[in-house]
């Protein structure tokens, strides 16, 4: 058996929000700083430009993803779940937590109405990420 | 009380003997059957990724409010 379990699971679980966040970044500096034009005036962003608002997903989403990857590395043997259906219970906290965050910083505010409709859709994409993402480097992290 | 000569003799009788250095059969192929398994893309899968899509499609501000929890 290899060592250290959760530290495996910690680094497996940080690995796609990291690659995400500098998907991100990188086309909001390419509208930036190429186009010159906010992204907010091409995607719809609230009116806070996107730098301020990152700072959530920078510092917070990778590290709870790794958590909750540890997290179901240690209930599996209990709950038997599986790592997608794991990975999609993710965002019922990651949303009140990401519009609390951002109403107690001032960044933005997001009515919750139209924060709930979003959940579905966000728990499926997670459900994707984590059975074929997370799922595949837990494997190759030997812990699946 | 079991004396020191008495052990030994219990655990060899209620322990298998392992009197071969090779494995009954070879594991190496199992290893890297292990390895080389994928997670195969159901029909649902498609499906839930065709959601995704089509629910972003049509309201284009759920993305970056995805993207911001992501």
């Amino acid at each position: 058996m290899r060592p250290r379990p959760y530290l495996r699971a910690y680094m497996a679980g940080i690995v796609i929000p990291t690659l995400a966040l500098l998907v991100i970044m990188s086309v909001d500096a390419y509208h930036v700083f190429y186009l010159e034009v906010p992204s907010q005036f091409v995607f719809g962003l609230p009116a806070r430009p996107l730098e301020r608002t990152i700072l959530f997903p920078m510092a917070i989403v990778p590290n709870l993803w790794g958590v909750w990857n540890m997290v179901w590395l240690a209930t599996k043997s209990r709950t038997h779940l599986p790592v997608a259906v794991h990975g999609s219970l993710l965002p019922l906290f990651l949303v009140p937590a990401g519009i609390l965050l951002g109403r107690t910083l001032e960044l933005f505010h997001i009515q919750m109405w139209y924060a709930l409709p979003a959940i579905p859709v966000g728990m499926i994409a997670y459900y994707l990420a984590w059975k074929f993402l997370v799922g595949s480097l837990n494997h190759e992290m030997g812990i699946a | 009380m079991i004396d020191d000569d008495r052990l030994p003799q219990l655990l060899k009788a209620a322990l298998p003997s392992v009197d071969t250095d090779q494995p009954r059969r070879d594991l190496w192929p199992a290893v890297i059957r292990r390895s080389e398994t994928r997670v195969e893309v159901s029909f649902g899968d498609w499906s839930l990724a065709a959601i995704v899509i089509v629910v972003l499609l049509m309201f284009p501000k759920w993305f970056w409010f995805l993207a911001y929890h992501l």
